[in-house]
Order: structure tokens, then C-alpha cells, then sequence
């Protein structure tokens, strides 16, 4: 194998995949990347037995052929570098690199060693533009987390019918579901669709959708039995195949409050930095205080540590339905939250101490995030 | 050769031509789904095995599985549900960091929906290990555990009554949770009596009643809470009565919760209460100092804080009734204690729970009393005070009296005064009676119990 390419690419390329090579196994193949030419691109392949990744390179191919060399001194070495071209040249399981006055030799594997990503082979498909889809993953995604005896939890929630793409996601102690309404996708999918993404691959789409190249603007998703691939297309392609997690999402509807004693609004922006400030002085358990006063149309903003001090601060509210309550939260799910919204104003719906509450947008209402309180 | 012995030998043979790395990884968690003639089968974890499988081992895999059996010259395979061996990993290593998290976790509140089975209704935070046995409970839990042995054949219905915060609901769920645990494929369903009406009234209005039948009449076992809440409901008293008879015919076993013994469940028809009590009754009363301190000590191990053994026996000794007003009262202390860098003291916990005590001898009103006793005996409030002697009534107004001088310490005078402007010694004898037959007749005296923690706990 001979190919010459520009470093920007490549690297851009190769920190793409080296994320998604595997640690911690027993097959220290995994921590490799395969590079293979492919009519006149280099593809870049890398793994970790349940995600799999593909990204094409544009350059000039002098000789076919492909070498599997070690992902992450690779990456590193490509990240070091200032030069503007680059020659890759495979020799006896080790690849020659060339760049300036570099001369660099990459002991590599066996490429009949390095593992198939499967192919994904199936004519449905849901395309969606990327900056939709990313904005409604990265809303989704600070609330899941990861628990061992769930593993249904451990990723989005994909629920597509004839009205909207739904994405959900969870950790039990707050919930996030974007609704993504039909004239925002294309799809040739008539029956309900339902599947379970992990949370790594959901982040390296996010990761892909804000780090590929620009000009890529469309992701177009093809589940499959057991796994699903994301592509994002322009020229070249990034392909990235994930196995799909096993097991039933619960029936998570009834979690969201449809009722609510108090309702309240303010502008987002203030009440996030009020919280932030409250943060600091939060106690072990990252609990901070809400106290809305009804007559006077306030939110009032404590938080307490023995070895930090006390924080108060009291929000104008531009809705008050209700009365009084007392209610304390986790300041960093508090914050997910606000974070989420695409919206400058915040309506919270609440009922007692103990119940959900309900964050939403005042005008945008495709998101909605609950978050259960903290009992004192 | 059975289908696992065949792949147990086939992949003795295979390990001896493949690396171990590669051996662990791709042939982990593989198995022989069928052999249908000469295919055989093979059920891997994910694409990426299978796939591997299929395009570099597939010869390897032949050739052993036809050395064993000559007849198979084809594999197939099939990516069936399950773990992979990375999620296995990640499973044992963050099981491990949790317990670290388990505090913060316990006051951080959760959908409860997502933690409970929707299958069985089960919540899995109840079980047994987590259950404290003293004097008060000793036979409900051994009869529970027993249960959980002899499922449907040595105590068949368990009914356990007992007060509010005592601890009915966890040993109930206790049986499921250890029953599921034990035997994944028994069927187990719980459910409050409130859910029962509500998905009786639903399957009603939707005309849907086989639905419902089988729900309820297709399980192994059958935990039903609250029972006491169908008093006064005929359909549904029906329908459970129905629903009884059918799993006990086929020895399905079945438990029952009430807040009284059958006997004292008010408007419920005969022939169920005799259903009730075909078993083994089990009561839960309340606990002793040592129990509550013992359920104080587990909580505290739990919470992973440190709280002086001289407060723990404070709040065992203060709260003598209700555990789940003990854990109240523990947890507010245990909140304090987080705020503060140096340990509380006595004195300091005594200030935190004055408000949890104080409101534990609350002021009862006179009409709250008669409320009571009227509802818990079916009747209004006007036939509690009138002048009429039947019998049905004169009981119940005699406990009213009772319960007027011995919690409100009203005087006689004064009792006779509001009751219907009797005479004082009317009221008298009432109290005398009473505290007779108090005495001398236990399902009466847990009548008047049941009806003071009604008082207590509103």
C-alpha cells in the first residue's frame, strides 16, 4: 500500500476512529485501526466489537493494499504534526510514514487479525438533516447515565410513527424526550419503530455531527435486526454500525406529570445562572433549595455547606399559578435541564416536595424534561 | 450427544487451533440452537461474531463439529439476545462503584415507575434481608418465609394484618421478590386492593373482562395489599372471591394484607371472610424498644453515616409506634449530620426532632373522634349520638365514650354533655364496659387499637 494525502484529513479521520477503538480487552487488536485503499480513497476502520466505525479519505493511491497499526500513537503522532502532506507505505506488517523531514516506522498486526464491521443490510431508512438531529440528541443525552441492572436505560429511546420521531432518555432520576415532528425527516417506514441505541454510540454521532467535515449535512439512519447504522454522507462517507441493546424501553408516558399545583415561568438565563451560583455552596449531595412565594411572584434560590457558607437569591417570576412550596433539587440536573432548552424563557410545573417537575420551553414545546427532587 | 455436550467438545477442539485471545473473545457466550438434520445452528452474541465467525473460523468450526458428528456438514449463524461479554465487564466493574454512590442515591428521589416490574408489580427494594425480626413479627415473617418454600401448599391464604408503618407491605413484596428470585418462570402479580378496583372498573367500562380474569387467575402467586379497602365494594368483592376460588383450586398461593384481622373488616360478605381466614393469620405489632433500635442501626449502616448509639436510642425510645415515623425521624437527623462537620450531639438531635414529638401528641378534635369511630363502624354521625338502643349502635357509641375519656381526657360530665346530652353515668358504665371487654376479648382490643392509629395517623 502507497497513498498520499493531506494531514488535516487524515488526522480529522484518524481521531474520528481512535475513540471508537476498544480498551480493556482481551484483544489487543482492538486498540488498532485498519487502513485499507478503496478504489481512490483510504478507509479507516476501527472498533470495539459493539460499534464499529468506517470513514473514507480522498488522496492519491500509488499502490493498493492495507495495514492495521496502533490507533492511539497514531492519533498522537498526527496531532503533533505541522506538515501539510503526508505518505503512508505499507512494508511487511509495519507502515512507513513520511511527512517533511519526518521519517516515522509503525510496528502493525496482521490485517487477516483485525474484526469484520458488519454490514448493514436493509432498504429502510429515516434521513434527517444533521444539525436537527444532533440538536435533538445533545438535548436528550445529559440525562442518561449508566445503571448495571438496567441496561434498557443505557441509551436513547427511538420511537418513530406516522406524526414524529420521539427520543428519550433516562437514568431514573430525570427524564428527557425530544419530539422531532414528520416534516423535519424523510422515511420509508410505515409501521411504528421502536429500538434502543447505547449511549456510547449516540455520543459519537453527536461527537461526528459537530467534529466531521461541514460539509456533510445529512444523517441518514438504517435499522436493522440487532444493530442500526448511522451514515453521514457527503463525497465521502462515515459509516458507523452499533449493535442495538436488547431489552424493552418502559412505558415511560405516565413518568411525565399531566397535571400540575403550581405552575411557574421566569427567563431561563437568569434562573440558570442562579442556580450555578447556588451550586457552589451546595451540600454533599449537590442539593440546592427552591422556595416559591406565591404573593410575592418569587423563586427563592438557597443553598448550604457547613464548610462553604450560605447562598440566596430571589428570581422575579413572570407566572405564578399556586402556592407555596419548598422543594429541593440536584443543582447539576437542575442544570442539564435549563442547558437542554432551546428556549429563553422556563415554565416549571410542580406538585408536592416529593413529585417530579416538569421543565419546559415557554414557546418550543417538542422537549420536555423531568427531574425528580431531592427528599431533606 | 445432546446439543451442549456437541458444542462443549467441538470447542475443546477448536480452542487447540486458535489463540486464546481470539478464543475468549469470539466463541464466548456461543451456543448450539438447533441441529435440524445436517445444519447445525449456532447462536452468537452479536454481527461483529457473527460475522467473524462466518468469515474466518467457519472452516474451524466445521471441521470440529463434523470430526464429533459426521452427519453435520453445514453451520449457521444466528445473533440471539443477550449480553455481550463487554457489557458483562462493564456490569461487574460499575456494580462495584455504586456501592460507593448508594447514600447520595437513597435521597436523590427516582421514578418509581422505572424501578418497580411491570410484570409482577414488584418493587425489588423489599426483600427479606432487609426485613428486621423481632417479638412483634416473628410469626408473620416465619409464615412468609415458609411461603416462600411451599408455595400453595403449607399456608394457603397467609393473611398478615397489622398497623400502618409497620411493615405489611414489605414482607408481602418480600415473597415475590424471593419467589421471582428463586424461579424466574413462576408468575407472580402484586397489587394493591385499589388497583384491583381500578382495573376491575377498567376492564368493565371496556368490556374486556377476560383480560382481567387472566390477569389475575393466570399466576403462581397471588399478593394482594390493603385488602380491607373492598369493604362495601360487592362487585369487586365478587370478582375476588371468584378469582380465589380459581387459583385455589390448582393450588396457587395466594397472600392477603389488611390493616385488621378478617373478622373486624367491616360490609364484607361472609363467604369471603371465611375464605380469609381458610389459612394462616399472621398479626404484626408493634415493635419493642430493642426491634426499633435494631431497624434504626440497619438504616444507619445503609446511609453509610456515623450517628451515636445514645441518639439512635432516643428517637427507638420517643417514637414507640409507627417505623416508618422512625425512619422519619432518623432521616431528618441523618440530613442534619450532613450539613455538619463535627458529629451531632443528643442534645442537638433532641432540638431537630422536638417538632416530629411534639406533633405526635397533637390535639385531637372531638368531631375527629366521632368521625372515626362512625366510619370505622359504617355508620353516620347522627346515629352515633341519637338516643336509638339497637344494639349495632350502642357498641360503637359506647367506644366513642371510651375514647373521649382515655385520649382526649374529657370528663364524664362533659362526654354526656356532647354525646346526645346523656347522663354522666351513662357514661361511666360505657368506659367500664368497654375496658371489660377490652380485656377479656383480643379481636376487640385490636378493633380499638385500629381505631386509635386511625386517630394518630391522619
Amino acid at each position: 500500500m502507497k497513498f498520499i494525502t493531506l494531514v488535516d484529513n487524515l488526522r480529522r479521520a484518524v481521531n474520528l476512529a481512535e475513540r471508537i477503538t476498544g480498551k480493556n480487552l482481551t484483544l489487543p487488536v482492538l486498540n488498532n485501526i485498519l487502513l485499507a485503499t478503496n478504489k481512490n480513497e483510504l478507509h479507516i476502520l476501527a472498533t470495539d466489537l459493539e460499534l464499529g466505525i468506517e470513514l473514507s479519505v480522498g488522496g492519491k493511491i500509488e499502490k493498493e493494499g492495507q495495514a492495521v497499526i496502533p490507533a492511539k500513537t497514531f492519533a498522537e503522532f498526527l496531532n503533533a504534526l505541522t506538515e501539510e502532506k503526508i505518505t503512508l507505505e505499507e512494508e511487511k506488517q509495519s507502515l512507513k510514514v513520511q511527512s517533511g523531514n519526518y521519517n516515522i516506522n509503525f510496528q502493525g498486526i496482521n490485517p487477516e487479525d483485525f474484526p469484520i464491521i458488519p454490514e448493514v443490510k436493509t432498504d429502510k431508512y429515516i434521513e434527517i438533516d444533521k444539525n436537527v438531529f444532533h440538536e435533538a440528541i445533545s438535548q436528550v443525552l445529559p440525562s442518561i447515565g449508566y445503571i448495571a441492572t438496567k441496561p434498557e436505560l443505557n441509551g436513547i429511546y427511538f420511537h418513530l410513527d406516522k406524526d414524529a420521531l420521539k427520543l428519550v432518555g433516562t437514568d431514573s432520576f430525570r427524564l428527557a424526550e425530544k419530539i422531532i415532528t414528520s416534516e423535519n425527516f424523510k422515511t420509508n417506514i410505515k409501521n411504528p419503530l421502536e429500538m434502543i441505541v447505547p449511549l456510547k454510540t449516540m455520543q459519537e454521532v453527536a461527537r461526528i455531527s459537530q467534529e466531521g467535515p461541514e460539509d456533510m449535512t445529512t444523517i441518514i439512519i438504517y435499522p436493522d435486526i440487532n444493530q442500526v447504522q448511522f451514515l453521514f454522507k457527503n463525497n465521502n462517507e462515515i459509516r458507523l454500525v452499533s449493535r442495538l441493546i436488547n431489552g424493552n424501553f418502559p412505558e415511560y408516558s405516565s413518568i411525565i406529570p399531566t397535571t400540575s399545583e403550581i405552575k411557574i415561568s421566569l427567563i431561563k438565563k437568569d434562573l440558570a445562572e442562579a442556580v450555578r451560583v447556588a451550586g457552589l455552596f451546595c451540600g454533599k449531595i449537590n442539593d440546592i433549595k427552591f422556595t416559591i412565594k406565591a404573593n410575592q411572584k418569587k423563586l427563592i434560590i438557597e443553598a448550604q455547606d457547613p464548610s462553604r457558607g450560605k447562598s440566596q437569591n430571589s428570581l422575579p417570576l413572570k407566572l405564578m399559578q399556586g402556592g407555596n412550596l419548598e422543594i429541593s433539587f440536584n443543582y447539576r440536573f437542575v442544570l442539564d435541564g435549563l442547558n437542554s432548552l432551546k428556549d429563553e424563557e422556563v415554565v416549571i410545573s410542580l406538585n408536592k416536595e416529593s413529585n417530579p417537575g416538569l421543565f419546559q420551553g415557554g414557546k418550543d414545546n417538542s422537549f420536555v424534561y423531568v427531574l425528580m427532587p431531592i427528599k431533606i | 450427544m445432546n446439543s451442549k455436550d456437541l458444542w462443549k467438545a467441538a470447542l475443546g477442539e477448536i480452542q487447540l487451533n486458535i489463540s486464546k485471545a481470539n478464543f475468549l473473545t469470539w466463541f464466548k457466550d456461543t451456543f448450539i440452537i438447533e441441529q435440524k438434520g445436517d445444519t447445525v445452528s449456532l447462536g452468537v452474541p452479536s454481527n461483529f461474531a457473527k460475522d467473524w465467525l462466518n468469515n474466518k473460523y467457519h472452516k474451524t468450526i466445521l471441521q470440529a463439529l463434523n470430526h464429533l458428528d459426521p452427519n453435520i456438514v453445514k453451520v449457521e449463524y444466528i445473533v440471539t439476545e443477550g449480553n455481550s461479554a463487554l457489557e458483562k465487564i462493564k456490569k461487574a466493574r460499575s456494580s462495584r462503584k455504586k456501592i460507593k454512590e448508594e447514600p447520595i442515591l437513597e435521597q436523590q428521589l427516582n421514578f418509581q415507575e422505572l424501578t418497580i416490574d411491570p410484570e409482577t408489580n414488584l418493587n425489588p427494594r423489599y426483600t427479606f434481608e432487609t426485613f428486621i425480626v423481632g417479638s412483634n413479627n416473628e410469626l408473620a415473617h416465619a409464615a412468609a418465609l415458609a411461603v416462600t418454600e411451599n408455595l400453595g401448599s403449607k399456608y394457603n391464604p397467609l393473611f398478615i394484618y397489622g398497623g400502618v408503618g409497620l411493615g405489611k407491605t414489605h414482607l408481602l413484596q418480600a415473597i415475590g421478590n424471593k419467589v421471582k428470585k428463586e424461579n424466574k418462570k413462576l408468575k407472580i402479580k402484586y397489587a394493591s386492593s385499589e388497583k384491583f378496583i381500578d382495573e376491575l372498573v377498567k376492564a368493565i367500562g371496556k368490556q374486556n373482562m377476560d383480560t382481567f380474569k387472566a390477569a389475575f387467575r393466570n399466576v403462581d402467586l397471588l399478593l394482594i395489599d390493603d385488602v380491607q379497602f373492598i369493604a362495601g365494594k360487592d362487585k369487586t368483592q365478587e370478582e375476588l372471591f371468584h378469582t380465589f376460588n380459581n387459583l385455589y383450586e390448582k393450588n396457587k398461593q395466594i397472600v392477603f394484607t389488611s390493616d385488621r384481622p378478617p373478622k373486624a373488616i367491616p360490609s364484607i360478605e361472609e363467604r369471603l371472610r371465611s375464605r380469609f381466614e381458610g389459612g394462616m393469620i399472621a398479626d404484626i405489632g408493634y415493635p419493642d424498644f430493642e426491634t426499633r433500635l435494631a431497624i434504626l442501626q440497619a438504616k444507619v449502616q445503609a446511609a453509610h453515616v456515623n450517628i451515636d448509639d445514645k441518639i439512635l436510642r432516643y428517637i427507638a425510645e420517643v417514637i414507640p409506634k409507627n417505623i416508618r415515623e422512625l425512619e422519619g425521624a432518623l432521616n431528618r437527623v441523618i440530613a442534619r449530620s450532613r450539613l455538619q462537620d463535627t458529629p451531632l450531639t443528643l442534645e442537638e438531635s433532641k432540638k431537630i426532632l422536638t417538632a416530629i414529638i411534639n406533633n405526635m401528641h397533637q390535639f385531637i378534635p372531638l368531631k375527629d373522634v366521632l368521625n372515626k369511630v362512625a366510619s370505622f363502624y359504617d355508620l353516620s354521625q347522627e346515629e352515633l349520638i341519637n338516643h336509638s338502643r339497637k344494639k349495632e349502635l350502642v357498641k360503637p357509641r359506647q367506644v366513642a365514650m371510651y375514647l373521649l375519656r382515655e385520649e382526649l381526657k374529657y370528663s364524664y360530665t362533659n362526654i354526656a354533655e356532647k354525646l346526645g346530652h346523656r347522663d354522666h353515668t351513662t357514661v361511666i358504665h360505657a368506659c367500664k364496659k368497654i375496658e371489660m371487654e377490652i380485656n377479656k376479648n383480643p379481636i376487640f382490643n385490636q378493633e380499638i387499637t385500629l381505631i386509635k392509629e386511625m386517630l394518630y395517623n391522619q
